[in-house]
């Protein structure tokens, strides 16, 4: 029965406002509008936000920098550095939080190419160094768990040492002496060019750190100086952080009261600073754009005011044959609502078509969520009541006997 | 003197109309019964006060002092919404100027008090329609707008319109005040057939066709009845 009603009440409503149609669109543009661009803004700036958020990860965003050394809070070094060891780097790739974990051992080398000879920077690591620094080859392939396992002789060169040994020629297949030690370069890195401090980041040679310590011919043992180590989620960092530190502390026996002798870097704080800026901008930009709903809201109401004096003589007569005012209010709420979530239907539409046009400009993905597409549409259907109060109201507040008289 | 019950009675009824430092009397201790099934026309001057007197029975207006019972009911104690209800369901009203809604068809202005009554089935709301349509023979037209219809037409539309819910009483306010002669007598045949079906009927009129046709006449001057 109440079901009946609402639906007379909708069609009724609906067939006034289809009677007018130019009327319609115009007042309800201020919600497309309002709606459209908050739509817009949402997406555009959770585009970016992913965007941030992959940056961020490759950037580092859930990995840990492992350094041997610890220190004093008042900076002072303390006790010995200890490098890291295989056992140590084997227990920590075998705790479930962890992604992947790269040791990094450095040394400088004579490197020679024909008859080209330099000291050149070696890094001695795994086949995960390419994952956890997103650093593709450019060519041919990077080394592999096999190559570690077995300590092989394998290369892989920076853009830079590729260039200064072998210019335009792929140096894919070809090889070279570490310290007089033949290596066969299987792959070239894709170039990263110079840090902000204007270190060349390519000019390095990356080879097995297996293979490192074993062909040091002086029988110095390469330790290894850093670890970096990649969690499986951002989320689990702190786990992962906690985790690595009591196995370290067990492994090395350290006691209750004394310090680490290693340290753990990781860039949680500054990732969680840039991910609520993006946040603080996309609520910005939001309420930015809601002012102009409430600008549509306001067109409602001025439009809805216009329509109950028009129609002074038709309520007069609806509440002289028994509409009550709950029906008066009834009828022009049904309108307002109608009109704002007809606005808001089209407001996504057309905010779901402009934000792909503005996603192709700024080349970042325009992401509709289901979530504010609900929200624009509970939002416009808020609007289009709340300012359709007040002229409902006065609508149903009518004298049947003058309202009557009215002549229109 | 008459065998049927109350169905209205004003009592000292009095309008005042404040018009910012004047007042202005409209209505002067106005008593008057009424009975069911009864057939009365409202005549006097214009300006008399016959459309206040009319609107206050029709629980479109309240009166500035003085009981008005209807139906054992003490109108003066009823929310407006009360009033909604009891035009609705026990008074039908037709005026001099029809006043349909223009942008619905004869059928639909017929229908509309059932919008707010408890008859919700779409097809007995039809179906009463056409059978009121009928009783003022204009099956024919359902279909038409206001505008599409002649005077008298629309007045018919108008009265099949008030006799939706059955209602006990109608009230009808110069209803050939806009009307030809011959339309006029249409209309004051139609009335007539109401009454013979039992309906209470108050008639504002300067018709002397229609005065002649009721059973008692009520003279109004300057808001007294005389
Ligand atoms: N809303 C109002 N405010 C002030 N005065 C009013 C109002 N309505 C009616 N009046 C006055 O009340 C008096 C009676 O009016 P009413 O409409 O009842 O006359 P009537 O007998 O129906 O006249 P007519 O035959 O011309 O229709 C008139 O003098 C009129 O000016
Ligand atoms: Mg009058």
């Amino acid at each position: 029965m109440i079901s009946r009603y609402l639906i007379d009440n909708i069609i009724e409503a609906a067939s006034n406002l289809l009677r007018n149609k130019p009327r319609t669109l115009l007042t309800s543009l201020g919600i497309i509008i309002g709606i459209s661009s908050v739509i817009i803004l949402v997406a555009i700036t959770n585009g970016a936000k992913t965007i941030i958020e992959e940056q961020l990860v490759s950037l580092g965003a859930k990995t840990i920098v492992l350094k041997p050394i610890g220190r004093t809070r008042s900076g002072v070094y303390r006790g010995m550095a200890q490098d890291f060891n295989q056992n140590e780097l084997s227990l920590m790739k075998a705790m479930p939080t962890v992604e992947s974990v790269s040791p990094i051992v450095k040394t400088s080398n004579q490197v020679s190419y024909r008859n080209k000879s330099q000291v050149v920077a070696v890094v001695g690591s795994n086949e995960d160094f390419a994952r956890i620094n997103d650093w593709p080859t450019e060519s041919g392939d990077f080394i592999n768990e096999m190559d570690v396992q077995d300590g092989a002789r394998v290369c892989v060169l920076g853009a830079s040492v590729q260039k200064r040994f072998f210019g335009a020629e792929d140096a894919t297949s070809q090889s070279i002496r570490i310290d007089g030690i033949s290596f066969k370069v299987i792959g070239t890195l894709t170039e990263k060019g110079l840090t902000p401090g204007g270190r060349d980041q390519d000019d390095f040679i990356l080879i097995p750190f297996t293979s490192l310590n074993r062909w040091d011919y002086k029988g110095q043992l390469y330790g290894i100086s850093n670890i970096i180590v990649s969690s499986t989620t951002t989320e689990d960092l702190e786990f992962t952080k906690f985790s690595i530190r009591k196995m370290l502390r067990e492994t090395r026996g350290l006691l209750k009261d004394e310090f680490d002798n290693f340290e753990m870097v990781t860039y949680e704080k500054i990732t969680r600073k840039i991910l609520q800026t993006t946040n603080i901008l996309k609520i910005l930009l939001s309420a930015i754009a809601s002012i102009s709903l409430v600008v549509g809201g306001i067109g409602i109401m001025n439009i809805m005011l216009v329509s109950v004096t028009e129609r002074t003589k038709e309520i007069g007569i609806r509440i002289t044959i028994g509409a009550k005012s709950r029906d008066i209010v009834f009828q022009f709420l049904s309108e307002s609502a109608l009109i704002a979530l007809f606005g808001g239907a089209v407001g996504i539409a057309l905010g779901y078509f402009l934000s792909q046009l503005v996603s192709n400009f700024v080349g970042w993905p325009a992401i509709i969520s289901t979530e504010s597409i609900i929200i624009a549409c509970l939002f416009s259907g808020f609007i289009g009541i709340f300012f359709g109060i007040y002229p409902a109201f006065k609508a149903s507040r009518m004298d049947p006997i003058k309202a009557i008289r009215n002549e229109q | 003197m008459n065998e049927h019950k109350t169905i209205i009675e004003l009592s000292n009824i009095n309008k005042i109309y404040n018009l910012g430092n004047t007042k202005l009397q409209v209505l002067f201790d106005i008593c008057l019964q009424i009975y069911e099934k009864d057939f009365i026309a409202i005549v006097g001057p214009s300006g008399s006060g016959k459309t206040t007197i009319l609107n206050i029975i029709a629980c479109l207006d309240r009166p500035t002092s003085g009981q008005y019972i209807l139906n054992d009911i003490d109108v003066n104690s009823k929310s407006n919404d009360d009033l909604s209800e009891i035009r609705n369901k026990s008074i039908g009203v037709i005026f001099q100027n029809f006043n349909l809604i223009s942008r619905h068809s004869a059928l639909e202005n017929v229908q509309m008090p059932l919008l707010y009554s408890d008859i919700t089935d779409k097809k007995t709301r039809t179906r009463k329609a056409r059978e009121c349509l009928e009783m003022v023979d204009l099956t024919d037209r359902a279909s038409h707008y206001p505008n599409e219809l002649s005077g008298g037409q629309q007045q018919r539309v108008a009265i099949a319109r008030s006799l939706i819910n059955d209602p006990d009483i109608i009230l009808a306010d110069e209803p050939t005040g806009n009307l030809d002669s011959q339309t006029s007598r249409d209309i004051i045949t139609l009335l007539k057939k109401l009454h013979e079906a039992g309906k209470t009927i108050i008639v504002i009129t300067h018709n002397d066709e229609i005065a002649k046709e009721t059973m008692d006449t009520i003279n109004l001057k300057d808001g007294k009845i005389v």
